[in-house]
């Protein structure tokens, strides 16, 4: 093998999706060139339908195998051309991190999602063992080895995800918004190990993190089906506009919604929660109230306790101490957990969770018919939410929609039953910093107090009116 | 169900080898299929109550029971019906004789018997360790890995119940009546079957929208290559296996000895 040669050679990629009804095929890379110079980290930037995730799935045998789809091109990696070989004949050459690890995820325990691809490749238990509980440790797992990987938080389960690939340690990593739901630490020990082991790396991200700055050998942009490389380097005072001119940098002050200051719409007083037979985690908060036109945001390190307040808020979760509290005709008072499902709305992290009709239209016109709207109304509502969430169609499928088209579509559902109170978890993951920004405009109003959860300090900084950090289930 | 039904204890039924307690309960079923007279299989049916009692607690009795309440409550008032040779119980009347309430009592016995013993064997053996010891007898990988992913999914069927449930809820409550406004309101049964389905055509739609997506994973994660593949977590071997081959042998003959003995 040529130490020279690169990691990853595509050339003249072109691929197309089937038709589908409602959704007509539409090209999605022409004529696409990527090359990945051995032991480089690339970090490619696109908006949320560019594509991000089929280019993955293309370079690891899985598109069109599994979709169907016109590919032409040529993929290249060191142990040959990709053409027909299939993706388990791929395990040790290409890794990736699905965007969505719920996806990726279907072991009854994380020792056994860690190992089942060693077991797979016959390796000898011995060495299973050590890698499993060297990568368990290198994410800080190992406390949570036995745990069903679907009881964990959306980090964890990417924690949990990068442990599986370090375990196998392929030669090409492929991370599709991995640094997405992934706290501070985190992401720089993963950086750390990638850069410090020389790995090959191709990180897909819909925005601009800092931390890229620092160990990213190109930038491109993936746009209009080519990969464009950015014409200057992050280190470059020029390299914002050029990220900007990408449309992938915050707008300065995006958010038109009313100075913050209008009543209390919830507070939650004197919380204490913790989950049944499950560690030593506990959520334990005074006071964290919400107001009218506010727009809040929640932060801190991976199961630090954000999921779980916001489910507190709308009522899926019932703490043993204290309550939350709603306006009543006589002010604040305790609201019961169907009182509170039916006052804030909450985007869950997996925006599959909450989609599962036929069609976008069915989908926004559910909860309309339950609260017992007219079908003109239905209708005219539909057409907004359409407009406004930059949703493909209202006769689309929303399987077959991009992740981000399918988290707009969670949000329009959303926004169409009027809740007082919205918690958004991790909503900018899968989303650019400009469509997150135009999602929370378009959710936030002066009646209604917003509360997000996200990992990225910038957007909180930026998007929100204040920040409230939790660390390790208390206020920091 | 199968991955939640076990509890990790340290139980001798759960140190019980995997392999050697599969065939006992094969051999237990058998014996509750064999024509023993009622007494007998009475008898065997306080054993198994006598075995969950002392190895999970009197408490875990009654989870099995509950689930199949409703059959076993069928199978007594549906049997005798069909039965009807016999001394009528119920002056002259045929539907109820001595005969039709024994076979009844018998079909009762056995699928209570049968329960029991499936749930103990469940509620102490690893789904992993039933995976490998199904292999060990020589079901092929393709065979056991289906098998595997049903154990695990079905558990993880009810994660994603209660996460769709949430979903539903939080989009349902809407109106007065919990969202359903305008209807009807609608109690007891019937209020939580009309709630149940569309949760559960939810479900059904994410699950077989998960299909490709699993066979995706699957195989990045190398399922179909040609090599053998290994195991993480062995099944016992040495003088562990043959301690739990030896008793479970033992256990084999006193099984046959009883049926000999008492016919």
């Amino acid at each position: 093998m040529n130490p020279e040669e690169p990691s990853l050679r595509v050339r003249g990629l072109s691929f197309c999706y089937p038709d589908y009804p409602g959704l007509p095929a539409k090209e999605l890379f022409r004529d696409l060139e990527l090359e990945l110079p051995r032991g480089s980290m690339t970090a490619l930037l696109g908006a949320p339908d560019s594509g991000k995730t089929t280019l993955c799935r293309i370079l690891t045998g899985l598109v069109p195998r599994f979709s169907g789809g016109a590919l032409e091109g040529r993929v290249l990696l060191p142990g040959g051309e990709l053409g027909e070989r299939p993706p388990f004949e791929l395990v040790e050459e290409v890794g990736l991190v699905f965007q969505n690890p719920a996806d990726q995820l279907f072991a009854p325990r994380c020792d056994l999602e860690v190992a089942f691809a060693l077991e797979s490749l016959g390796r000898e238990r011995a060495e299973i063992r050590s890698r499993v509980e060297e990568s368990l440790r290198w994410m800080g797992l190992e406390a949570m080895r036995d745990r069903n990987p679907l009881t964990l938080s959306g980090g964890e389960k990417k924690k949990l995800l990068l442990a599986c690939l370090q375990a196998i340690d392929p030669a090409l990593w492929l991370l599709d918004e991995t640094l997405e739901e992934l706290d501070s630490p985190t992401r720089n020990r993963l950086l750390e190990y990638l850069e410090a082991r020389d790995k090959t790396v191709l990180l897909l991200s819909a925005k601009w993190h800092e931390i890229l700055g620092r160990y990213a050998h190109q930038v491109a942009v993936l746009e209009d089906g080519r990969v464009r490389s950015m014409t200057v380097g992050p280190e470059s005072g020029a390299f914002g506009k050029e990220l900007q001119r990408a449309g992938l940098t915050l707008p300065k002050r995006p958010r038109k919604g009313q100075p913050a200051g209008g009543k209390t719409l919830i507070e939650a007083r004197e919380l204490e929660f913790r989950y049944p037979g499950e560690g030593s985690f506990a959520l334990r908060l005074e006071r964290f109230a919400v107001r009218a036109g506010e727009v809040v945001a929640l932060i801190g390190a991976n199961g630090s306790g954000k999921t779980t307040l916001g489910r507190i808020l709308c009522g899926l979760l019932v703490p043993q101490e204290g309550g939350v509290l709603v306006p009543e005709a006589g002010g604040l008072e305790a609201a019961a957990p169907q009182r509170l499902s039916s006052y804030t709305g909450y985007l869950f992290q997996d925006p599959d969770l909450q989609i599962f009709l036929p069609t976008v239209s069915d989908e926004l016109a559910y909860g309309l018919k339950l609260q017992g709207h007219g079908a003109e109304r239905i209708r005219q509502s539909i057409q907004d939410a359409v407009s406004r969430f930059h949703l493909p169609g209202p006769e689309v499928p929303p399987a077959l929609m991009s992740y981000g088209a399918r988290k707009r579509l969670q949000a329009a559902v959303c926004y169409l039953l009027e809740r007082p109170v919205l918690v958004v978890d991790e909503g900018d993951s899968g989303l650019g910093g400009p469509e997150f920004a135009a999602l929370l405009e378009e959710l936030h109003g002066p009646e209604r107090g917003l509360v997000f959860i996200t990992h990225d300090m910038k957007l909180a900084e930026r998007l929100a009116d204040r920040s409230v950090e939790l660390r390790e289930g208390r206020p920091a | 169900m199968i991955a939640t039904l076990y509890r990790p204890e340290g139980s001798l039924l759960h140190r019980f080898d995997s392999r050697v307690k599969l065939v006992n309960l094969l051999t237990l079923v058998v014996i509750f299929f064999l024509p023993l007279r009622l007494a007998h299989l009475a008898a065997y049916l306080a054993a198994a109550v006598a075995l969950v009692v002392a190895v999970l607690g009197a408490g875990e009795l009654w989870r099995p029971v509950r689930t199949i309440l409703p059959i076993l409550l069928l199978v007594l008032v549906l049997t005798p019906p069909f039965h009807r040779e016999g001394t009528a119980l119920i002056g002259g009347f045929p539907l109820l004789t001595d005969l039709g309430l024994q076979e009844a009592l018998r079909l009762v016995i056995r699928f209570t018997g049968i329960t029991l013993l499936f749930f103990a064997y469940l509620r102490t053996t690893d789904p992993e360790r039933l995976v490998l010891s199904l292999r060990w007898f020589g079901l092929p990988f393709g065979a056991a890995l289906v098998i595997s992913i049903a154990f695990q999914y079905i558990p993880n069927f009810k994660i994603l119940y209660d996460q769709v449930r949430d979903a539903h809820r939080l989009r349902q409550a809407a109106g007065p009546d919990g969202g359903r406004a305008g209807r009807p309101r609608r109690t007891g049964v019937f209020r939580r079957l009309g709630h149940s389905v569309p949760v559960l055509t939810s479900v059904l739609i994410l699950s077989v929208r998960r299909i490709p997506v699993l066979a995706m994973v699957l195989e990045s994660r190398g399922v179909g290559r040609a090599n053998r593949r290994s195991t993480y977590h062995p099944l016992p071997s040495g003088r562990a296996f043959v301690c739990s081959a030896a008793l479970g042998l033992g256990v084999e003959a006193l099984l046959l000895a009883t049926v000999l003995l008492f016919p």
